[in-house]
């Protein structure tokens, strides 16, 4: 379970990525805890579950609905949990940060239909800045990191 | 008498919307199954992972059982 770890250390499992430099080596791969997956995984549960009991409110309360009506419902409700399920789990999956022995690289997937690449030397860095909030990130080890470029202005959020 | 007639044909009305609803949505639920399979590839260029079969095969997975289910509702609905 390694490949789905948070804090990966000389990764072997990734192959390669975009724009690597020959002799580059990859030092850390960082992604999310995967404890901030919980809030989507509840709720492909609740998805899944909703349309039985939803059938269980109808045959109780005496709504007789025809059987290809309730069946296509249900097929479409548990196609969509699994699209956004599915989608979720590949947003924190592509969601990292690779540290090479040259360059910081930060790899953000918002969905299907936004991603976005930002990299910076190391020699560009010109502060770092940590942050850890809330009771919970302080028992999961979770910190936010900033490093602050000068030409851009930007941060970059790690 | 009258009352029932109307109300039936209503309750009709309102299946076969439902039909033709349910259809289209599957069939965007189709489409999207495509763009899901095209983002893995875009996405394995990116960040080549071991994990990158194991998504495919879930996206094909994904694209056949929207499919079926889209074929399926078409002979459900449309007759």
């Amino acid at each position: 379970m390694r490949i789905l770890s948070a804090i990966i250390e000389n990764p072997k499992e990734y192959i390669h990525f975009a724009d690597r430099e020959p002799g580059e080596v990859v030092i850390f791969l960082l992604r999310k805890h995967p404890i901030t997956n919980l809030p989507w995984i509840i709720t492909t549960f609740v998805l899944l579950v909703l349309p039985t009991i939803l059938n269980y409110v109808l045959k109780v309360s005496g709504i007789a609905l025809p059987e290809q009506f309730g069946l296509v419902t249900n097929f479409i409700f548990y196609l969509f949990a699994a699209i956004y399920s599915f989608e979720s789990f590949l947003i924190w999956y592509y969601n990292v940060y690779i540290v090479t022995d040259k360059r910081l690289i930060d790899i953000d997937f918002y969905g299907f239909f936004y991603k976005k690449v930002s990299e910076t030397q190391f020699n560009k860095i010109e502060d770092t800045t940590y942050s850890q909030s809330g009771c919970l990130k302080y028992y999961l080890i979770m910190e936010m990191f900033f490093f602050k470029l000068p030409q851009s202005k930007m941060s970059l959020n790690l | 008498m009258m009352d029932k007639e109307l109300t039936d044909q209503v309750y009709k009305i309102i299946l076969n919307m439902f039909g033709y609803m349910a259809i289209a949505l599957l069939f965007v639920e189709v489409l999207f199954a495509g763009v899901i399979i095209k983002q893995i590839d875009l996405l394995h260029q990116l960040l080549g992972t071991k994990l990158t079969p194991f998504l495919k095969f879930f996206a094909y997975l994904f694209l056949a059982g929207s499919i079926i289910i889209f074929l399926y509702s078409i002979t459900l609905f449309i007759k």
